[in-house]
């Protein structure tokens, strides 16, 4: 049985988002989430049965976050787990979340999310394990985005002001969001341009700034979401996708080393019944601006190797044709591993988005996008969801 | 996150990968090849990607290769190395891609096809020797 809209979106919460907030850490962030999706559901957290915590990576020698989590947070859950798929992950857990729903091992889930950059009970340090990239010089997620986007460029002609373009929107979008990191910081297209190399050819403004904060989403059946206070938010399709393409050119020898993520969007659309050309509103994940573009080809929005040319003259703008990260994205609202993207993605269909809400926004197509880039072989997880309201 | 990271890391072997270091040691890049389907693999693992065989020799890769990508790094995460530096992503001629750094000529200088072949470097001080790429050798 299709699980299409049987599970739905009925709480949200995204905690301020800063540089540096060092009032929390990442636990707390979580917890700040979660108040605010069961406060926003209108539940309380004796409603609360399952949950799922994203893996704050960067703390990896902790475990049992989400066990703990749950102690904390006061509620006995009957389903819990913590999820590790890099910037994939937020939208996978609401995907488990509709799953487990619907096995029937809980009625309601919170899935959450909690960063703090510089945690200070955690010694900063490097895990073993990188030995193929590190000893090269090689570190961190934006070398190994600027290795995919020299290749992008030498492939399909891809420009930097293209990039430029992404950000720009981005940009544009989190001016009209007061939540947003970059709320108040206008940026063109030049000062793109003009913006140093970080790992070339990625700029600075290609690249996340560091983001403390933290969120969380409630999913429930559908049948139970009709009773609660906002309009039903659907959970109607979704897919995923996980390889190595950049260094397993044998994984299908028929396509190029672009293609591996779009099965999981064919899925999600062919599972929700829509086309592609029906969403009204889109968060792609933005991690980099090469990330975002990659994001449009794994989703068929366009050919893969024309996502360059997609973004120009503002397409991806509110106001042009295809309405992206309407809150700013990754890259101006907050690197909230996505789940920024998805609580945006509810707003959106909530109609509650004020000056940067798409006008009867009906459909809303949101990705995930995880790199786990310094042990080999260097992966990527694609996630996706398609969410809609009557 | 200062003072982390002031010396280059060596590498850090698994169980599998160990005799792939040990070899470099002898100057030697050794890949693994499935002895059922004949798939070079890289990096070193138990099963075959492919056929999920587990029979694969060490076999000496021709050190041939070209490059698939490569970026420059300007501000490096930890400041053991001295920026501007490379990092490529090879693709050797048996068909596996590999991290590596491109020496022996200047950075702008790099570019993507450039057909580069193997030279070992000893880390300085160490016990180590890194599999690196220089332009290959213009024929006369």
């Amino acid at each position: 049985m299709s699980l299409r809209d049987q599970c739905a979106i009925v709480g949200v919460g995204l905690t301020k988002l800063a540089r540096k907030n060092p009032d929390r850490s990442s636990v707390g962030f979580a917890l700040e989430g979660c108040k605010q999706a069961i406060e926003d559901a209108g539940l309380t957290k004796d409603d609360v049965d399952g949950l799922l915590v994203v893996h704050p990576s960067q703390q990896g020698e902790r475990h049992g976050w989400a066990g703990r989590m749950a102690d904390l947070l006061g509620i006995s859950s009957d389903f819990t787990a913590t999820v590790d798929c890099g910037g994939a992950t937020p939208i996978v857990t609401v995907q488990m979340a509709a799953m487990a729903i619907h096995a029937g091992m809980c009625k309601t889930v919170l899935c959450c999310y909690g960063w703090q950059n510089a945690p200070a009970d955690v010694p900063m340090g490097l895990p073993p394990g990188f030995e193929f990239t590190l000893p090269y010089g090689e570190i961190g997620a934006t070398p190994f985005m600027a290795q995919v986007a020299r290749r992008h460029m030498h492939e399909f002609g891809t420009k930097s002001m293209q990039l430029g373009a992404v950000a720009v929107a981005c940009r544009k979008h989190a001016c009209l969001n007061p939540n947003a990191q970059f709320f108040g910081k206008p940026m063109t297209l030049e000062d793109h341009q003009n913006s140093r190399w970080v790992v070339e050819p990625l700029r600075l403004f290609d690249c996340c700034d560091w983001t403390d904060g933290g969120g969380a989403v409630v999913v429930t059946s559908a049948e139970r979401a009709q009773d609660l206070r906002h309009p039903t938010v659907y959970i109607s399709g979704w897919g995923q996708a996980h390889g190595a393409p950049l260094l397993r050119p044998w994984r299908n020898p028929d396509s190029s080393d672009w293609e591996l993520w779009s099965r999981a969007s064919e899925t999600a659309f062919k599972m929700a019944g829509v086309r592609r050309k029906d969403v009204d509103v889109c968060q792609l994940y933005d991690a980099f601006t090469i990330v975002f573009l990659l994001q449009l080809e794994a989703s068929g929005f366009c050919k893969v190797g024309e996502s360059g040319p997609f973004v120009e003259d503002g397409s991806v703008e509110l106001g042009g044709e295809f309405p992206c990260n309407t809150a700013g994205g990754l890259l101006s609202e907050g690197h909230t591993m996505g789940f920024g993207h998805v609580v945006e993605a509810v707003r959106q269909l909530r109609r509650a988005c004020g000056e940067r809400q798409v006008k009867d926004a009906k459909i809303a197509y949101v990705t995930g996008f995880g790199g786990v880039v310094n042990e080999y072989p260097p992966t990527f997880s694609f996630s996706n969801l398609i969410l809609r309201r009557e | 996150m200062a003072g982390l990271l002031l010396d280059k890391p060596v590498p850090t072997p698994s169980e599998d990968s160990k005799p792939f270091w040990d070899a470099c040691r002898r100057q030697e890049l050794l890949i693994q090849r499935c002895q059922d389907c004949g798939y070079f693999r890289f990096p070193p693992s138990l099963l075959c990607p492919r056929c999920s065989t587990t029979n694969a020799p060490w076999v000496k890769a021709s050190g041939k290769a070209r490059v698939y990508t490569f970026e420059i790094t300007h501000r490096p995460l930890y400041p053991a190395w001295d920026p501007p530096y490379n990092v490529a992503i090879v693709e050797l001629e048996e068909g596996p891609r590999m991290h590596t750094n491109i020496v022996g000529c200047a950075i702008d200088e790099i570019y993507v096809g450039m057909p580069v072949e193997l030279v070992f470097e000893k880390l300085e001080g160490q016990d180590w020797y890194l599999p690196k790429f220089k332009p290959t050798a213009a024929q006369s």
